[in-house]
């Protein structure tokens, strides 16, 4: 686990990172994902500063001794309960997105079945711009959310 | 008149069309029946002592009265009684008390009650996955759409807070429009189809 700087410091290299991959196309589809990443750095900078704690740290515990619940399912539901519909709406947008480009139809989920949905790759199914939107407003949309004021890297 | 059929957690399957009730006496027991249209009702209305729904009004009233053993014949006021939109029924649901047990079924009617208002969303499926409820909501379109997701992630907010305490997952695949099976885990349960695909 890694302290609250830490996490900031990652976050930032994530967003840079992201603006850098916009301007490599036919990449940009990547941008989405490190969007979303430096999404969740700047996250749990946040709940650390606040709470002292990080989401995997907080999964409630099952009588069998398992965790209860996935640490992206209890993280969004961290953010539902703490923070405001503005900054849980631009999360869900950035890792939806995320996980669309990194698995378009969800192919991994299903052992049946043809995982030719959709017939064309992520770079295609996300523009240039739509990608610009994810990264330079839903994930400002979201820190200001946190409160963070982020470094102009 | 929109095919679109809601799958009941009890597998039963019923086909939409024009659903008409007797709202004439508050005391008595609400009864209904879904007949096939013989023309398509764009919009919902009174028509003498019957409301006639129209398909998307058809789909959310369905659900609620499969759901709420406890509703109420009271709650409806009388043959002046007047349906607007499906948001109405929505908002009149807030207030209902649901059983502990009727819960997870009271949820699901709700989240495809709700995303079946989305044109773009194809198919519904459901499955749990440790102590989460995870929704996959298929999406009938071949392009990213910033709006669409937009209006759906608004959406999850809303079942999100009306059911506090419960862990979700959401996940927004693409499905194109290929008429194919739905590509998507087996023991993942579909709680809707658009155009009566299956």
């Amino acid at each position: 686990m890694a302290g609250p700087e830490i996490h900031r410091s990652q976050a930032e290299h994530n967003k840079a990172t992201a603006k850098k991959l916009l301007e490599q196309q036919p990449h940009h589809d990547w941008a989405i994902t490190a969007a979303f990443y430096a999404a969740v750095h700047y996250f749990e900078c946040w709940l650390f500063k606040k709470y002292g704690e990080h989401t995997e740290t907080t999964i409630p515990i099952n009588p069998d001794g398992k965790l209860e619940y996935t640490a992206h399912g209890w993280r969004e539901q961290l953010i539902k309960t703490d923070l405001s519909r503005k900054a849980f709406t631009s999360f869900r947008k950035l890792r939806n997105a995320s996980e669309t480009a990194r698995y378009l139809s969800l192919s991994r989920l299903s052992p049946r079945g043809s995982p030719d949905w959709i017939q064309s790759p992520a770079s295609k199914y996300f523009s240039v711009e739509q990608a610009r939107e994810l990264v330079e407003e839903v994930l400002c949309r979201f820190v200001d959310e946190l409160g963070i004021d982020p470094s102009s890297g | 008149m929109n095919s679109s059929k809601v799958i009941l957690p009890n597998s039963t399957r019923i086909q939409s069309g024009l659903l008409s009730f007797d709202a004439v006496q508050p005391s008595s027991t609400l009864t209904c029946s879904v007949t096939s249209p013989e023309r398509p009702s764009p919009r919902s209305s009174v028509e003498g002592r019957r409301l006639v729904l129209n398909s998307n009004a058809l789909e959310t009233l369905l659900n609620l009265l499969i759901l709420s053993e406890e509703l109420s014949p009271s709650s409806w006021e009388g043959p002046k009684t007047t349906l607007k939109s499906v948001e109405e029924l929505a908002l009149w649901t807030t207030d209902m008390v649901i059983p502990q047990e009727n819960l997870l079924n009271h949820m699901l009617l709700d989240v495809s009650a709700t995303f079946c208002r989305v044109p773009e969303v194809r198919a519904i499926y459901f499955q749990q996955y440790m102590g989460e409820i995870q929704f996959f909501v298929l999406l009938s379109i071949d392009r990213y759409d910033s709006q669409v997701m937009d209006r759906l992630i608004e959406l999850e907010y809303n079942i999100r807070l009306k059911y506090s305490q419960t862990v979700f997952e959401f996940f927004y695949p693409p499905a194109g429009s290929s008429p194919d099976r739905d590509f998507i885990h087996p023991a993942a349960r579909c709680i809707f189809m658009r155009n009566g695909r299956s």
